[in-house]
């Protein structure tokens, strides 16, 4: 599978998905109008992903805002990774800006969710 | 209708009412920098696209808005009280053309000389207005202190009509200068409200603007371009720029309260419109985001059950139900599926409020309100 990578929009997230690496990243502003639609293709890229895992996952999710209906849809990616979890290294690093205690709040609220424990950095 | 100018309204509904009176799309109320101005012509003209203006009336309009901003940022003035020093910018649409007003402070040594300059571009023809302008431009009047007034002539030969404007005395040294600037298509419609009231209008709007304590007012299609730019325009204003945590609180709320809007609000004529209101009101470090739209009225039990039940919820038991419904699969039609308000209730840390106004029989109009301390 190709490398997936989208430019950042006023209301569209920077998107890096590299499967050959292991690498998903995740960045900037997540708001847009139908975030099912648009975090379905991502999901697909994950679950094809999942047919073959590296031996190392890193994930790293940095939003400047998340519209809650984004949130559902990243919650969903993120319980996928969490399969993964019980034969492959997966780190999941939640970074969030500077005094941004919203955005630690929302990350530590999916990690309740899961079986991981996220990494938070304060960038 | 009687409508009252002065005094502060007890409801938004009220003071929605008031302000719809005056056909007001768009209103700000603040500092003014560069990139807020950009944000406010970008708002202004994805609202235009969206309303599927016409060419030749958007050129206009878009015009009048850069010169009249450009008025409020050149001549913004500064004293001790900094709250009688904002500036101030409307738009009005009403049927047959627009209005621009605008507001700033201004010396009262400048009066006179402006006045003048206003009173001799309105007191000319259009054949007068252009010999003028090659006038002026020939003599190189640019320089002139204080300018020759080229922006003003260009108003009222684009606009084709004469500069509507007043002054308040602020105090010794300053007052406020009012002007307004109505672009209208070759029909007029006397029926219209904008005519009726003519040269009341942009103060009478500021009045209640300012004693009400609002920043921005926005009432439009709720569609994702308008919303986009909306989001842009509010994220720019200066008074949300000052203090990081409550910028990121409130924007990140805005965010949930006009998407709220343009997934679920109803139409009024057809179901792929999306009219609503946005306002943001400042009192006493308290700062209201509020919206406004139309829903069905078979719906409204089903909401007010759902923001009565947030509000009531302690800190642990709000979380739960975050964890609960974010877990929740939806058929997903349902974009938000409810974590919305659950979302806005955490983040503000006050209960949502909620007015009705009734509509028609099978449509109210609602507005919610989220309140940040800050």
């Amino acid at each position: 599978m190709a490398i997936l990578d989208l430019d950042a929009t006023e209301d569209l997230p920077c998107v890096l998905f590299d499967n050959d690496k292991g690498i998903f990243e995740i960045s900037k502003r997540s708001l847009p109008e139908n975030a099912i639609l648009f975090y379905e293709p991502l999901i697909e890229y994950v679950n094809e992903y999942l047919r073959s895992p590296k031996e190392e996952t890193n994930i790293v999710f940095h939003f400047d805002y998340i519209s809650t209906s984004s949130t559902k849809q990243i919650m969903k990616m993120i319980l996928l990774f969490d399969q993964l979890k019980q034969n492959k290294k997966v780190n999941l690093n939640w970074n969030y800006d500077k005094g941004d205690v919203d955005m630690l709040q929302t990350g530590k609220r999916l990690e309740q969710l899961t079986s991981m424990k996220f990494i938070f950095n304060e960038v | 209708m009687q409508i009252s100018n002065s005094g502060k309204y007890s409801s938004i509904a009220e003071l929605f009412r008031v302000l719809n009176h005056y056909q007001l799309n768009y209103a700000y109320n603040g500092d003014f920098t560069n990139d807020l101005t950009e944000r406010i012509l970008a708002l202004a003209e994805t609202n235009m696209d969206v309303e599927s203006e016409s060419l030749k009336i958007k050129k206009k309009v878009y015009f009048i808005i850069v010169e009249s901003l450009q008025n409020i940022t050149r001549h913004q003035g500064s004293s001790k009280d900094a709250r009688l020093m904002d500036g101030f910018f409307s738009i009005h649409k009403f049927l047959g053309g627009y209005l621009v007003g605008s507001g700033n402070a201004i010396e009262n040594d400048h009066i006179k000389s402006l006045s003048e300059k206003l009173d001799k571009v309105n007191s000319m023809s259009a054949d007068e207005l252009k010999d003028y302008q090659k006038e002026v431009l020939s003599a190189g009047g640019f320089s002139e202190k204080g300018g020759a007034g080229l922006g003003l002539i260009e108003m009222v030969r684009k606009s084709g009509n004469k500069l509507q404007y007043d002054f308040d005395k602020i105090d010794e040294k300053n007052s406020y200068f009012y002007f307004q600037s109505k672009i209208t298509d070759a029909q007029p419609h006397e029926n219209s409200e904008i005519e009726k009231h003519n040269h009341e209008i942009v103060k009478s709007v500021h009045k209640a603007v300012t004693e009400n304590n609002l920043k921005i007012f926005f009432q439009g299609q709720f569609k994702h371009e308008n919303v986009r730019s909306l989001l842009s325009m509010a994220e720019g204003s200066i008074y949300l720029t000052e203090k990081f945590e409550f910028k990121k609180t409130s924007v990140a709320i805005m965010i949930e309260l006009l998407q709220n809007i343009s997934y679920h609000a109803a139409g009024i004529n057809s179901s792929d419109e999306r009219p609503g209101l946005f306002m943001v009101a400042d009192n006493n470090n308290v700062c209201s985001l509020i919206t406004g739209n139309y829903i069905e009225n078979f719906k409204i039990d089903a909401l007010i059950k759902k923001i009565d039940f947030v509000n009531s919820l302690d800190d642990a038991a709000i979380e739960k139900l975050y964890l609960e419904t974010i877990m929740l699969d939806h058929n997903e039609v349902q974009l938000g599926a409810g974590l919305g308000f659950i979302d806005i209730r955490i983040k503000s840390k006050n209960k949502i409020e909620v007015e009705m106004v009734p509509y028609t029989d099978d449509k109210t109009f609602i507005i919610i309100k989220a309140n940040i301390s800050y």
